[in-house]
């Protein structure tokens, strides 16, 4: 392993305790290499903090997308009871729809019995009450033409 | 999503779920305006506080002790308490030695630059190192992904090749930053 992948090595945590031990010597004896490593260790930093600059941004966006949908909310505000009588309300006028639509179904299918049904005998009801009172009418005036005639 | 699926999620790279803890926005934001901080001020410290939680949940070791919330107020309340410390403007003490027991220690910041403008200028070099080497090396080191699973993500063959190509990248790094001068200065 090159020394330099050591230096990374070290820096990530990911040598054995030997090892560890041993480069940490070395670079305690050789001002170039501890140079390489506080190189390194400044070029992982940056990129940590670039990591971070860049989720600062997507941070900012999250919290607009928050405070504008509060915002929203705030100007609709939630009213347990406007929400019940709505909900009442449109089962309500759906209830009246279909009842409506029930109605229309059952006269149109209907309507030739009930015409057939009940014409006839309401018909013949007031045909033979007018028969009837007719009948009557003219019975009277017999009854009263006779009388005339006998006195 | 729970919560236990936040922290997962954080641990396998999507940082997009962190938009689910801003239903805590406003415990922090309500700690700092009622303690001398504008809602401005609430919105800053709630996104570092945001920012640290991440730091940490994906960490390897890290184990969520409390709720997410309860974390996150511990965090925002401690660096708002510093920001005041630092402007030297006092505050009930109370509220000082207010006891957060149930939140692990965590970590604040990350160490500073040995030249101020040099994380600048690594951070423009690696814009320029293409975009694979920006993302191995970010998935690494930033979001703290293992080799196993960049393998896994980016398709390679094996976790043995992610390694070598990590190794590249930095070296292509370290070189042009070493054709900077006077940049690193011995520790």
């Amino acid at each position: 392993m090159k020394i330099e992948e050591q230096i990374i090595r070290l820096l990530e945590n990911d040598l054995s305790a030997n090892d560890r031990a041993e480069l940490e010597k070395l670079l305690e004896e050789n001002p170039e290499l501890k140079k390489e490593r506080a190189l390194y260790e400044q070029i992982i930093l940056a990129i940590r903090e670039k990591g971070e600059a860049e989720l600062r941004i997507d941070l900012d966006g999250y919290l607009k997308e928050y405070i504008e949908g509060k915002e929203r909310k705030k100007l609709i505000p939630f009213n347990k009871y406007i929400f019940y009588g709505g909900i009442a309300a449109s089962l309500s006028l759906i209830m009246l729809f279909f009842y409506q639509t029930k109605n229309n179904a059952d006269i149109t299918n209907e309507t030739p019995m009930m015409f057939e049904i009940n014409e006839a005998p309401v018909h013949a009801d007031s045909a033979t009450l007018e028969r009837d009172s007719l009948q009557n009418v003219s019975d009277s005036l017999k009854k009263a033409k006779s009388s005339v005639d006998n006195f | 999503m729970t919560e236990a699926n936040i922290i997962k999620e954080l641990k396998n790279g999507n940082t997009s779920v962190l938009k689910h803890v801003y239903v805590h926005l406003n415990t922090v934001t309500s700690f700092v305006t009622k303690n001398s901080g504008s809602r401005e001020d609430g919105h800053d410290i709630f996104q570092e506080t945001v920012i640290v939680f991440h730091r940490n949940a994906i960490k390897e070791e890290f184990l969520l002790t409390s709720s997410i919330g309860t974390y996150l107020f511990a965090i925002g309340r401690r660096m708002w308490l510093n920001q005041l410390r630092r402007k030297k403007i006092k505050i009930a003490d109370s509220e000082i030695d207010q006891d957060l027991t149930a939140v692990e220690t965590f970590e604040f910041e990350l160490p500073q630059f040995s030249s101020p403008d040099l994380g600048q200028k690594i951070h423009k070099i690696l814009d320029e190192v293409g975009d694979t080497c920006k993302e191995i090396l970010q998935l690494f080191y930033f979001k703290k992904l293992n080799l196993e699973a960049i393998k896994e993500r980016l398709a390679y063959r094996s976790s043995q090749v992610v390694r070598q190509q990590k190794y590249r990248c930095l070296k292509k790094i370290r070189d042009k930053v070493s054709k900077m001068p006077t940049l690193i200065q011995q520790p």
